[in-house]
């Protein structure tokens, strides 16, 4: 974990990011799973993106509020031994008048430690629309969720949780390499109904020179029926 | 018929396990724990530092006290009244006696596809004054009864999962659980 914070700190050079764009936005989502048998498990999520205000870091110009888009996204887990999962889903998007699909398998694996959880997760997406050659994407992401009471996070409790991904993209002929970390504080109502929320800070572009940077307000509604 | 066979076995299998474990387990402050409690572990000999746990089950919960006597690691159990349960020692698997391990081993076997154990600990059963005893060393572990809790990760014909065993000094099952982990979806979407 220190070592992909140290990886990300590196990445975001003073440089990239004082020549560099930003976009401020809210990103809600709620997730709905729910076991389809004792190794099968379905989750459906949607997720909007909504843009406050973007601009260049050095400069005032700056946009106002706008909508973006939504995902509607549906894996299919399979557990696999004690605590990983294979799975694999499809995501529709409405961005403007476009229809946006792209295909999404993953390998998570999930460890209890005495004082935290953590979680691995590989991934790999294929994006398809008319308008665009298609993206292919490799994806890692480390999430570990702390409690903020006790060792173990509890109903009617708080945690904190980071989430750290490398996301690397090809499109075309082109490449590209984009690191999230997403620090949440969340809130446990019942095991299965938990509410997160916090900052999920995106770069990319920092490879070629002036980088994006989108700040996005996370808010994730986990309910399991 | 195979198929019909097969599906008795699962929902026996699924009757088998009925018991289920949650694990929840909070540090609590010395202010919330029993007298009694307190009373059993305040001696000259007992020196170490104590952390304090209320461990929950689906079934009841206890109150557990960690601390470690001559390099050895205690875990002491009381009812939420403070009353002493037992006392409960890490041991490696190997060192229990040959006809204990063949035991727990034909259970196990004739449990599961497979198994792994992954923790084993001695759990001394007795009369409070004999466990206070034995905890400050002026009595052996003779004087009192023996049980063994086996944590093991097990294939059933359906999954895999984490199983608590309990058995006695001779390798008897005497309960079982299985052990449910908390919710992972918002580590894993």
């Amino acid at each position: 974990m220190k070592k992909c914070l140290f990886l990300f700190i590196l990445f975001i050079s003073n440089s990239t990011i004082a020549q560099g764009t930003y976009n401020i936005g809210l990103l809600p989502s709620i997730n709905i799973n729910t076991d389809l048998s004792q190794k099968w498990n379905l989750n459906f999520k949607t997720e909007s993106r909504q843009l406050l205000k973007s601009g260049t870091f050095n400069e005032d110009r700056n946009s106002g509020y706008e909508y973006i888009l939504t995902d509607y996204t549906t894996i299919v887990s399979r557990t696999v031994g004690l605590n990983n999962a294979i799975t694999a889903g499809y995501l529709f998007r409405v961005e403007g008048d476009e229809i946006i699909h792209r295909s999404i398998q993953q390998f998570i694996i999930t460890r209890r430690f005495p004082k935290y959880r953590l979680a691995h997760r590989f991934s790999t997406d294929q994006t398809f629309t008319q308008s665009e050659s298609p993206v292919f994407r490799l994806r890692y992401r480390i999430t570990v969720e702390l409690p903020l009471n006790g060792d173990a996070v509890d109903q009617k409790e708080f945690y904190l949780k980071i989430n750290n991904e490398y996301l690397n993209e090809w499109q075309s002929s082109g490449y590209d390499l984009e690191a999230r970390l997403v620090p949440l504080l969340g809130y446990v109502f019942t095991d299965n109904n938990k509410l997160e929320a916090g900052v999920d800070y995106r770069i990319n572009s920092f490879i070629k020179g002036a980088s994006d940077n989108t700040f996005w307000f996370s808010a994730n509604w986990f309910i399991k029926i | 018929m195979k198929l019909l066979i097969l599906s008795f076995l699962i929902v026996l299998g699924f009757q088998s396990f009925g018991q289920e474990k949650f694990e929840r387990e909070h540090k609590i402050s010395i202010e919330e724990v029993p007298q009694q409690a307190l009373k059993f572990i305040n001696s000259p000999k007992l020196t170490n530092k104590i952390k304090w746990y209320r461990e929950i089950n689906s079934e009841y919960s206890t109150i557990e006290a960690k601390t470690e006597v001559n390099g050895i690691k205690y875990s002491i159990e009381f009812t939420l009244d403070g009353l002493i349960e037992d006392i409960e020692v890490e041991i490696k698997f190997n060192k229990l006696s040959e006809k204990t391990r063949q035991n727990i081993r034909e259970v196990l076997d004739s449990t599961f596809i497979k198994h792994k154990i992954r923790k084993t600990q001695i759990q001394y059963v007795g009369e409070p004054k004999e466990l206070k005893h034995f905890l400050e060393g002026t009595i052996s572990a003779d004087n009192l009864s023996v049980n063994y809790e086996v944590v093991l990760k097990a294939k059933d014909l359906v999954r895999w999962s984490l199983y608590e065993f309990l058995f006695s000094e001779e390798g008897s099952l005497l309960d079982k659980n299985r052990i449910v982990f908390r919710n992972t979806d918002n580590l894993k979407y």
